[in-house]
């Protein structure tokens, strides 16, 4: 079981979610306050899990026609928004504040999570 | 910069990525000098500028400025070109030129919005160069489709406009902030300082080509 209440410690969280593989909300934590709700993560979650999976094609067809090597498997893809950013890995996001936003610290939690179970 | 057609074989694969035909206008030459010069910058340019317009103010002109200003001793045809991307460009260094100064950034870029040209500066060849071009645009593009589906979901909830995305692999990530993007090595570049200065010299970045 994913702690969604350690990515809510990350600076600036607004919300924390899990998705299953096609993208369906399956648990979520929201901060007081946040315009976000519930309807929202689930499309976020869909945009989120859709996005990977063609940044996966693409780095694997990058990989095929190129030296280039690194870029895959994807380990991770955020979505800037105006004033948030959806940070996720795997089947677990976070909702950050661009002001605080630490991509690094959460990229890493995300990674230690998914490595978790 | 470098027009998709000039790549016949792309102009081909990618027709919507062509020049637009509404009202068909004569493809910018390149100016010859700037092939040689190519093989040192990486960086592309139009000659005249053609297609400024739909860049970001102050990137790829900035940028083809400061090459077209390495070759004006030996380029006399060069010179005009100079005169007219003083006029749209800024005195300062163009975004992608700034990115790829950075420690960590193996190349950086800008693509117009309409999918007609690119620049592209960095450890990266020509045609890799355009690869990454039209698939970071086709991220954007789809990014801001998203976007604008979510905002019926939470209308004034701060997502809308999208200011960009990160793909993040197990050595290098893809960081694309307006339409500007940079391949960045994790572990010698700093994701956040990388970020915050893309959103800091996008941030009036418009997008109302997209």
């Amino acid at each position: 079981m994913t702690d969604l209440n350690q990515l809510m410690t990350l600076r600036g969280a607004q919300a924390a979610f899990t998705m299953n593989d096609r993208g369906e909300l399956q648990d979520h934590l929201l901060s007081d306050g946040t315009p976000l709700n519930e309807t929202a993560l689930d499309l976020l979650a869909h945009m989120c899990v859709a996005n990977t999976a063609i940044a996966t094609m693409q780095a694997r067809g990058w990989e095929a026609n190129s030296d280039n090597k690194g870029f895959y498997p994807i380990n991770g893809f955020t979505m800037i928004g105006m004033d948030w950013s959806a940070i996720t890995a795997a089947n677990v996001g976070v909702v950050v504040s661009n002001k605080q936003a630490d991509y690094e610290t959460a990229y890493k939690m995300l990674a230690e999570l998914e490595a978790a179970g | 910069m470098w027009a998709l057609s000039d790549f016949p074989a792309s102009a081909a694969r990618y027709p919507h990525s062509a020049v637009p035909r509404s009202q068909p206008q004569p493809l910018p030459q390149r100016v010859d000098g700037l092939v040689e010069q190519q093989r040192f910058d990486r960086v592309r340019c139009s000659q005249d500028g053609a297609g400024a317009e739909s860049l970001a103010p102050g990137g790829a002109m900035a940028n083809c400025r400061q090459v077209l200003t390495s070759l004006q001793p030996r380029r006399s045809a060069a010179k005009n070109k100079i005169r007219i991307n003083q006029d749209l460009g800024s005195d300062n260094m163009s975004v992608a030129a700034e990115l790829a100064n950075e420690p960590g950034v193996i190349a950086a870029g800008e693509y117009s919005y309409r999918g007609d040209r690119f620049t592209c500066k960095g450890e990266i060849s020509d045609e890799m160069a355009r690869m990454a071009a039209i698939m970071c645009r086709a991220t954007t593009m789809s990014e801001h489709m998203q976007v604008d589906m979510l905002e019926e979901h939470c209308p004034g909830c701060g997502v809308s406009p999208p200011q960009g995305w990160v793909v993040h692999g197990p050595t290098f990530s893809v960081c694309n902030v307006a339409n500007v993007f940079c391949f960045v090595d994790n572990d010698n570049a700093s994701l956040n300082h990388i970020i915050a200065l893309m959103r800091k010299r996008l941030a009036g970045a418009s997008h109302d080509l997209v």
